[in-house]
């Protein structure tokens, strides 16, 4: 038992205080008054009828006090607020409302709604004294509820949760939980299930819905065909995730105009590339729909609505500006490098304007990226320390990093070299033994990646997987949403004005009722958007226009359930009980009135 | 304790239950129990024939001249009452607000009053256990001065013994008459044989119960020693509704001894509360043919 309320201590002085002055007024009211009556003999006579019972009050009397005894001591105890069950803890309730939740459930709702509803039933749970969060994953994992013992206004965010159009991020929601509790097993997971999510996480997962069958749009691209500015290649994938024969139909419009009207039939489980026609979008941005309509699988319906729209920009290919600075020889490599690639304008810069101009990416071929605010890609830097290598290569490297996607660094050989250090607080991606050979440095106003051997030493500027690092580099360091046609639903958006200043006048609008925007610096954030379709963002002068989809295969994938390892009713309930012992004691005080009544009456 | 020959307002309390008594009844105690007796009275009464022996004072001559027999006037005689008025005094009358033996006195006043006015003899008869038996029989409203000193001088003082008081009573007191006795008969022996000692000597009894409030509808609630102011004797007690209703129920038949003997004997019997002003409850009592008939 833990006392929320008053202390151990104190619940027993008061407790000792209230017995004490019980008794005291107890044996008071023996002090009798003195009367003088006229004829004593008629009381006498009075009296000695009634002392037949003087026995049965007096055990009466006793009984009294000893209940007013339990008044006290109960009222005591409720001070001091007694919890049994077990003791108070943070209950972290963790919902994903990514669009898979969103499936229809016939005859009843959306999965979502079942969650929420055992959501609400763990909070039932939950004594006043536990505090709860509440943690949902859709697009970006989000604190909604910091734990608080305001259990209404967490009830209230449960009820108002809305399902996103987006793909869930639950092993990022559960890792934010963790950040809150020490122990897993207060973590709640409410989820259709997810694969990713370790069972041996102890949290408890509790799984919702059936497998449902669907279709949907799990891919569309477009990009400029670099040969002919102003055609667009697009790319649409449409997947069965049916146990049966599906049909429906696919319309395709730019800006409103049909471009594509076509029957789709697809075998249980099948992939359709649909491949069309080279566009050409003269006016400008064109905003691409792709569209799944009159939808019919055999003996089932399509349960997911989210993901048969799909929205893509027919946007001019972006040109960042990339500052080149070189001296070194293998600084050509570098440049052909960047120069192959069409997205990127480069620009030579000379030693000591390797200061960061805004929204470009400098990079720095055998020289130290200078300690300013910047974003840097530092090829060989030259350094006072560096340790001998000879025949060195990559023993180890994180591949699941965005730079080292699609990069093999097994024939990459440092035949005789040095290399420099990686900065303090950096991340390796790669080394050689405990020789860091890559890493990425963030800090909140600069970022660097950098090789810390001499490029001239290796092998690497002549291997397929230099041109790919570089633009993995520079493209994770512009951000790799920013070169998406389509971006995802649910996420926060970056979208950096190139050469801008501080933003003044910004607006947003889309078909989320949510979506907002903020300006970081030249940096604009869009958050919210969890609808498909276009957004709009207007800063200054300047409009940025968006199209996002859910366009996920993992999200559309309704065929398995995850089986869930929980209930609800696995939390213990902890039982607040002040509330019980005040109305024990007034029950208590209702005999003891009663008892009274019977004993005066009697 | 109050002096009643000092206090203007009760004399003129009196005057007004003496003349309420004179509209009531004429202002004569017992009036309809008078002795029909013939005498030398002023009222002329009957006639009868002259028998050896008559006074011939008494012959009606013109009844002579007339039917040449001798006829007898005869007159009534004027019957005077000895009113002897029995006063508690024990030390349980000197109880409540206003006293009740102050109550007494001052119903003892106004009785004594009235029969003083109607020719009556009057007998202020305190007592206690012992009965003080110096009183002598006042008559003729002049004395009325002497009913009030009489009173004023007494206080309340000892414990009740009515059969006692009563016994001397009435072997000093030969005269018969009316007897009334005002009392709370808080008498921890038997009252009603003090009743029976007077009926026995052919006194015409009344009995007037003075009681307070408190001791008729008690408002006490809780734990209490009771001291008796007689005795000094005490008891504990827990005054609890039931209890309350217990001592009503009690008291009732301690009083009903005396309804019971009323209607045996055929005296009357009458309860006053001193909350109530006297005067409306001699008024009330004389409606009631108390004292008349």
């Amino acid at each position: 038992m833990t006392l929320l309320g008053l202390g151990p201590v104190w619940v027993g002085v008061l407790a000792a205080l209230g017995v004490v002055a019980s008794v005291l007024l107890y044996l008071r009211q023996w002090g009798r008054r003195r009367v003088v009556v006229a004829f004593s003999p008629l009381w006498k006579r009075v009296l000695a009828e009634a002392d037949v019972g003087t026995r049965r009050r007096r055990v009466l009397e006793l009984l009294s006090l000893v209940l007013q005894v339990a008044v006290v001591l109960l009222l005591v105890l409720a001070l001091g607020r007694p919890l049994v069950g077990r003791k108070p803890s943070v209950q972290v309730i963790v919902i994903d409302t990514s669009a898979s939740m969103l499936a229809r459930r016939q005859p009843r709702g959306d999965r979502l709604s079942a969650a929420k509803q055992k959501a609400l039933e763990l909070m039932d749970r939950v004594s006043d004294a536990d505090e709860v969060a509440l943690v949902t994953s859709g697009g970006e994992p989000r604190l909604l509820s910091a734990p608080t013992r305001d259990h209404y206004s967490v009830r209230s965010r449960i009820v108002q949760l809305e399902g996103c159009a987006c793909e869930g991020r639950l092993r990022e929601a559960v890792n934010i939980a963790h950040a809150l509790v020490t122990d897993p097993h207060q973590i709640s997971v409410f989820t259709d299930g997810d694969e990713a999510l370790d069972e041996a996480e102890e949290a408890r997962v509790l799984s919702f819905g059936k497998a449902a069958s669907n279709i949907g749009i799990t891919l569309l691209g477009a990009r400029a065909a670099p040969a002919n500015p102003g055609r667009y290649d697009v790319l649409l994938e449409i997947r069965s995730f049916a146990a049966t024969k599906a049909h429906a139909q696919l319309r395709v419009t730019v800006d409103g105009q049909l471009v594509q009207l076509d029957d789709v039939r697809l075998e249980p489980g099948e992939r359709k590339i649909v491949a069309l026609p080279t566009l050409v979008q003269e006016r400008g941005v064109g905003l691409l729909k792709a569209e799944l309509y009159n939808i019919e699988i055999e003996g089932a319906i399509d349960a997911l609505a989210q993901d048969d729209v799909g929205y893509t920009l027919l946007a001019p290919e972006a040109e960042y500006p990339v500052r080149l600075y070189t001296d070194s020889p293998s600084g050509r490599y570098v440049r052909e490098v960047l120069r192959a690639n069409p997205r990127y304008r480069v620009v030579d810069i000379d030693r000591g304007q390797s200061q960061e101009a805004a929204g470009s990416i400098t990079v720095l071929v055998g020289e130290a990226a200078p300690k300013l605010p910047g974003r840097y890609l530092v090829l060989g830097a030259a350094a006072a320390d560096r340790k001998p290598l000879a025949d060195a290569m990559f023993t180890d490297w994180r591949s699941d990093h965005p730079i080292l996607k699609q990069v093999s660094l097994l024939d990459i050989v440092i035949k005789a070299g040095s290399a420099g250090d990686a900065p303090e607080g950096a991340q390796v991606l790669g080394r050689f033994g405990e020789v860091p050979l890559l890493y990425v440095s963030q800090r909140s106003d600069r970022t660097e990646v950098g090789i810390t051997f001499d490029l001239s030493d290796s092998n690497l500027p002549l291997r397929v997987a230099f041109p790919v690092l570089v633009y993995n580099a520079i493209d994770w360091m512009l951000g790799s949403d920013e070169l998406e046609a389509a971006r995802s639903l649910g996420r926060r958006w970056h979208i950096e004005r190139v050469g801008g200043g501080p933003v003044k006048k910004l607006s947003v609008t889309g078909p989320s009722p949510h979506v907002e925007a903020t300006a970081q610096g030249s940096v604009i954030v869009v958050d919210g958007a969890n609808a498909a379709g276009l957004y709009e963002i207007r800063a200054d002068d300047e409009t940025f226009r968006v199209a996002a989809s859910l366009t996920s295969s993992h999200e559309s994938d309704l065929r398995t359930v995850t089986k869930g390892n929980g209930n609800t009713s696995t939390l213990p309930r902890a039982s607040d009980l002040w509330s019980w012992l005040v109305y024990a004691a007034f029950g208590v005080l209702v005999l003891e009135w009663f008892l009274y009544h019977r004993r005066i009456t009697s | 304790m109050e002096r009643l020959s000092d206090n203007v307002d009760f004399l003129g309390q009196l005057e007004y239950v003496n003349i309420a008594a004179r509209r009531l009844f004429g202002g004569q105690l017992l009036g309809f129990r008078r002795s029909r007796r013939f005498g030398t009275g002023q009222e002329y009464a009957d006639f009868r024939p002259y028998s050896t022996g008559d006074d011939i004072r008494q012959l009606y001559w013109q009844a002579y001249l007339q039917h040449r027999r001798l006829i007898i006037k005869l007159f009534e005689e004027s019957a005077e009452i000895n009113i002897y008025l029995l006063i508690d005094t024990s030390a349980s009358m000197g109880r409540g607000k206003p006293e009740k033996l102050l109550y007494a006195k001052k119903i003892a006043a106004s009785l004594a009053y009235i029969a003083l006015g109607s020719q009556d003899r009057v007998t202020i008869v305190p007592f206690a256990r012992d009965v003080d038996v110096s009183a002598r029989p006042l008559h003729g409203r002049g004395r009325f001065v002497d009913v009030l000193r009489r009173l004023d001088g007494i206080e309340p003082t000892g414990q009740t013994d009515l059969t006692y008081a009563v016994r001397h009573f009435a072997q000093r007191y030969t005269r018969r008459g009316l007897v009334v006795i005002l009392s709370d008969f808080f008498d921890p022996a038997d009252y009603s044989q003090a009743i029976k000692i007077l009926h026995h000597n052919h006194f015409l009894v009344t009995s007037m119960t003075i009681n307070e409030k408190e001791e008729v509808e008690p408002t006490l609630r809780g734990d209490f020693e009771l001291v008796d102011c007689e005795t000094g004797s005490f008891e504990t007690a827990r005054m609890t509704p039931g209890t309350i209703a217990a001592y009503k129920v009690a008291l009732a038949h301690h009083y009903g001894e005396l309804q019971r003997l009323s209607a045996a004997f055929g005296y009357q019997t009458v309860a006053a509360r001193t909350d109530q002003p006297f005067q409306d409850f001699l008024i009330d009592m004389f409606r009631r043919g108390v004292l008349v008939r």
